[in-house]
């Protein structure tokens, strides 16, 4: 333990390791570093920023299927109105119709009394007419008497 | 090394605290301990080219385990610089990752078992071999006076060369008592470095000599004495590699808290 | 030669009296430190747990600075054991 010469020769190998740590080792290690650092911190960044687009996302979605969700059901909603609209339609159609053929059925009823009535009270007055005639064969004459026999059929 | 069966505890202790030295000139200063420096620059080397390995394709993307274990390594030590200094600095940062990276190997070198490598060397005729360099006052001195003339330059840098000069004659007690500042800035700028290097010498020398202790005791041939020394050896490894830890980052953070102050004004 | 051996002989004691006050006296002033600085973290941590990581890596500077200097008188009352340099002083004096 006494100091000799190897003292120069450790400081030379010293002096020639910080020198070398200096200039080769230092730097390009500290620049990984430093970069893969500001790496990890931009990627922290844009996790955060995709997070949030994400999240931001998610509520458009549930907006738009709640908003499609509200369409389907109006359209629902004036699908089934029309429906209604149309069987109301078709109803009233029947049942105006129904009342056209009952009304047509009555007149025709009504048409057809009428002219069994007509008929019935030609045939009366020409019955009374015959037992008029039978009756008073000889005295009255029916071309004389014509008009006011046909005044009694219509008053029948 | 053959003839170690009747070798006491103290020779063993000495043997192994001998140097495997080479005389570069003349006089005692002039020798190379080849082991420290075989070591420490073997581990300069493992160390610049792991970190270069992964350094050269350091990429920011998904990280490979080694790169994110180099990483992790260089954030801890960034982390604490930047809790030390607040402002740029181009040196403060790579200072301390070699600083800390090159204590900690070296220190780890003490809990590999103390006869191993020595042992190993042997056997190619390599009578000392000491295997922790940071056990060695001059590894540790040498980082401390780098470190010390980092300060005294940034010093200068920071200040100018008047402003420093007159910080040192004038700081703690005022411009009247102008010798007495000199001498305490003195002690203070000299106590720093030395109180550094004592500090990882002392404990990594002291932890290499409780490993001695302990293994000689396991080797002296009782029953009781090898039980004793195993469970010992094993206690004190463990709280070596916690001091080991302790203390690469002691020597670190101090490292960089003594240039930062150095940068700003009292 | 049997004043050498006595001269060993009290450089040996006196080492090892040294030694064994240097490892003591440094380990009881450590202790004493650790144990004021363990019980100020606890303390501290139960008063303000959030502050626990910050204080932790202080504790643990401190733990080293502490250990450090008992630690170093350790090693340097090792090394007097172990391999005395005055001793070696002696010896060489006496072998010249």
């Amino acid at each position: 333990m006494n100091l000799n010469a190897t003292l120069i020769g450790e400081v030379i190998a010293f002096a020639l390791l910080i020198w070398f740590c200096m200039h080769f080792i230092w730097p390009p290690l500290l620049n990984a570093i430093s970069e893969r650092q500001k790496k990890i911190a931009d990627g922290l960044e844009a996790a955060e920023r995709a997070r949030v687009e994400l999240k931001q996302a998610g509520t458009q979605v549930a907006d738009e299927v709640r908003k499609a969700r509200q369409q389907a059901n109006e359209i629902l909603g004036q699908a089934q109105q029309q429906a209604n609209q149309v069987m109301e339609k078709a109803r009233a159609d029947a049942q105006q119709e129904v009342g056209r053929q009952q009304a047509v059925a009555q007149a025709n009823l009504e048409r057809m009394t009428q002219n069994a009535r007509e008929q019935l009270r030609d045939q009366v007055a020409s019955l009374a007419v015959r037992g008029a005639e039978k009756i008073l064969q000889r005295e009255v004459d029916p071309a004389v008497h014509k008009a006011l026999l046909d005044q009694l059929v219509a008053e029948i | 090394m053959s003839t170690e069966a009747p070798m006491g505890l103290s020779e063993y202790i000495t043997h192994h605290l001998g140097n495997l030295t080479v005389q570069v000139g003349p006089g005692g200063f002039w020798t190379l301990q080849v082991d420290t420096l075989a070591v420490s620059l073997i581990f300069a080397v493992i160390i610049s080219l792991w970190l270069w390995s992964f350094a050269r394709r350091a990429s920011s993307g998904v990280p490979s385990r080694g790169q994110a274990f180099v990483e992790l390594v260089v954030e801890f030590v960034d982390g604490q610089v930047k809790d030390v200094f607040h402002g740029d600095s181009r040196l403060l940062g790579p200072l301390a990752l070699t600083v800390f990276l090159w204590v900690l190997f070296m220190n780890l070198m003490d809990v590999l078992p103390i006869d191993a490598i020595p042992r190993a060397l042997s056997l190619f005729g390599v009578e000392h071999f000491r295997a922790v360099p940071t056990a060695e006052i001059t590894t540790t001195f040498a980082m401390s006076l780098t470190i010390f003339v980092l300060t005294i330059f940034y010093s200068f840098r920071a200040k100018g060369f008047g402003g420093y000069m007159k910080e040192v004659f004038t700081e703690p007690f005022g411009p009247w008592l102008a010798p007495l500042n000199l001498l305490m800035n003195l002690i203070e700028m000299v106590s720093k470095p030395v109180s550094l290097a004592m500090r990882l010498f002392g404990n990594m020398y002291a932890g290499e000599l409780v490993f001695m202790l302990l293994a000689g005791m396991i080797g002296a041939g009782s029953a009781v004495l090898f039980g004793l020394g195993v469970v010992g050896y094993l206690a004190w490894g463990i709280f070596e590699l916690l001091i080991i830890l302790i203390q690469a980052f002691i020597f670190m953070v101090l490292s960089v808290v003594y240039i930062a102050m150095a940068q700003q004004h009292h | 030669m049997e004043t050498l051996q006595q001269l060993i002989g009290n450089i040996q004691a006196f080492t090892a009296i040294g030694a064994g006050l240097m490892v003591g006296l440094g380990a009881l002033g450590a202790c004493i430190g650790m144990g004021v600085m363990g019980s100020k973290f606890l303390e501290a941590a139960g008063r303000q747990p959030e502050l626990m990581p910050v204080l932790q890596s202080r504790m643990f500077l401190l733990v080293g600075l502490i250990d450090a200097s008992f630690l170093i008188s350790l090693a340097i009352g090792l090394f007097f054991a172990f391999s005395n340099p005055l001793l070696q002083a002696v010896r060489t004096a006496a072998g010249g």
